[in-house]
């Protein structure tokens, strides 16, 4: 008697973990919540823009070393950039940042090896935006390796 | 073991208790430390202690260390982004380069360019300035780096091509390699801050300021002189002379530049920033032979 009934609790208790697995496996895939994943700001400055544009809107003055989610969606942005551009979240804001200012990897930055002698430059809020700015201006390029 | 631990921790109880001077009459019991220095010895308790405090000793080493580290100066090769960069913000206004533009495709061809001339690696910025008082310059940077400033309103004048651009921006970046720029800016006292920890002293504010105020001087007034001018034209011609095309190019842009110069007062300054597009012609076309 006992061993059936341990036997009993046992089916059970695999019904129930399939039950869970299948819900939240068909959950995820209903709803296609989106895939996160942190990335860093690698520049000394820039901004969260409100589009996949250096013009468009700042949301947000980003730091070198700021943690970013980025997040994935199975639509495509549309943009005139000739950038690739991704969509990602810092605290309350959600907005875009090119794709080759962002890094997997924890960046060595300037503003954090060098935070006192940064400081010493009384760099206001209004220089961090146009830092960011100049970041957004600039013509970015690169020679190839010989 | 585990029974040489209880009674080791039954024992320390009832050693405080005879310490009691109430309890002074209950007979002593007499310890022996040395075989508790070998029970803590044998669970290896004190290595493990050791290593604690060394841990912790070598953390707040660590610490102190990246403290100290922050309130360095950075390197030769590590500052010059970060001041010109900086002069640049200071000066947004006067060098109008926050402004919407076109997609010229500078960055695809100026890096094919590059590599044509043997140009390997270089990580540039381009800002265009919506300013005609500043025609071109390359900035001081860090190595394997160059920030380059290039009006929009001179590009559009001379209907300058993008072969032409890159001539200027090449010739520019060579000024910058043979340090024409940083020499202009830098003082003595600017190089002994280089590394240099201000935790226990005054941070030498002065020095920056000065070589900030001496980029101001030579962008928007003095520029180069005619021997670094000479110098920079004679390593042009290194470069360019064995391609005709380019060779070709690089006379005529100096010809069309020497010409607006001469014609347009919004340009009449150019000759004072480089002197001069004519000394430059005379000094790079052949002489004719006297007959």
């Amino acid at each position: 008697m006992i061993g059936k009934l341990s036997n009993l609790h046992g089916r059970y208790k695999l019904k129930i973990v399939f039950f869970l697995f299948w819900t939240l496996f068909f959950d995820l895939n209903a709803t296609s919540l989106p895939v996160v994943n942190d990335l860093y700001f690698t520049l000394f400055s820039g901004h969260l823009h409100q589009g996949p544009n250096a013009q468009s809107t700042s949301l947000k003055i980003l730091n070198c070393g700021d943690k970013l989610k980025v997040i994935t969606s199975d639509k495509e942005e549309k943009t005139n950039s000739k950038f690739e551009w991704v969509k990602l979240q810092t605290g309350n804001y959600i907005g875009f940042v090119r794709k080759d200012f962002i890094s997997n990897d924890q960046p060595s930055c300037f503003n954090n090896k060098y935070l006192k002698f940064v400081e010493k430059f009384n760099l206001e809020i209004t220089d961090k935006y146009n830092w960011g700015r100049l970041y957004d201006n600039y013509v970015w390029g690169k020679s190839k390796v010989k | 073991m585990k029974n040489l631990i209880l009674s080791v921790l039954l024992i320390i109880p009832s050693l405080t208790k005879s310490q009691d001077p109430l309890d002074n009459k209950k007979p002593e019991i007499k310890t022996d430390f040395s075989k508790i220095k070998d029970v803590l010895k044998n669970d290896q308790l004190e290595e493990e202690v050791n290593k604690k405090l060394a841990k912790e000793k070598g953390l707040k080493e660590l610490e102190e260390k990246e403290l100290k580290e922050r309130f360095l100066v950075p390197q030769s090769n590590e500052i010059w982004s970060f001041l010109s960069e900086l002069w640049i913000i200071r000066n947004t206004e006067k060098l109008k380069w926050n402004f919407e533009k076109p997609d010229y495709g500078m960055d695809e061809f100026f890096a094919k360019f590059l590599e044509d001339q043997g140009y390997y690696e270089l990580n540039f910025k381009i800002l265009l300035l919506d300013n005609s008082l500043i025609p071109h310059f390359c900035l001081p940077s860090n190595p394997n780096e160059a920030i380059f400033l290039f009006s929009a309103p001179f590009m559009r004048i001379l209907d300058l091509s993008k072969l032409e651009i890159s001539l200027l921006l090449l010739e520019d970046y060579n000024r910058n390699k043979m340090n024409q720029f940083k020499n202009r800016v830098k003082s003595p006292d600017l190089e002994k801050t280089f590394g240099m920890n201000f935790q226990k002293q005054e941070f030498p504010q002065k020095v920056f300021d000065d070589v900030l105020k001496s980029y101001d001087d030579l962008v928007f007034d003095k520029g180069f002189n005619f021997e670094e001018q000479f110098e920079i034209t004679m390593k042009m011609e290194s470069i360019l002379k064995s391609n005709t095309t380019l060779w070709n190019t690089y006379l005529n842009l100096i010809e069309k530049i020497g010409n607006l110069s001469k014609t347009n007062l919004l340009y009449k300054d150019y000759a004072k920033l480089y002197p001069s597009p004519e000394m430059q012609l005379n000094w790079l076309k052949p002489k004719k032979k006297a007959l």
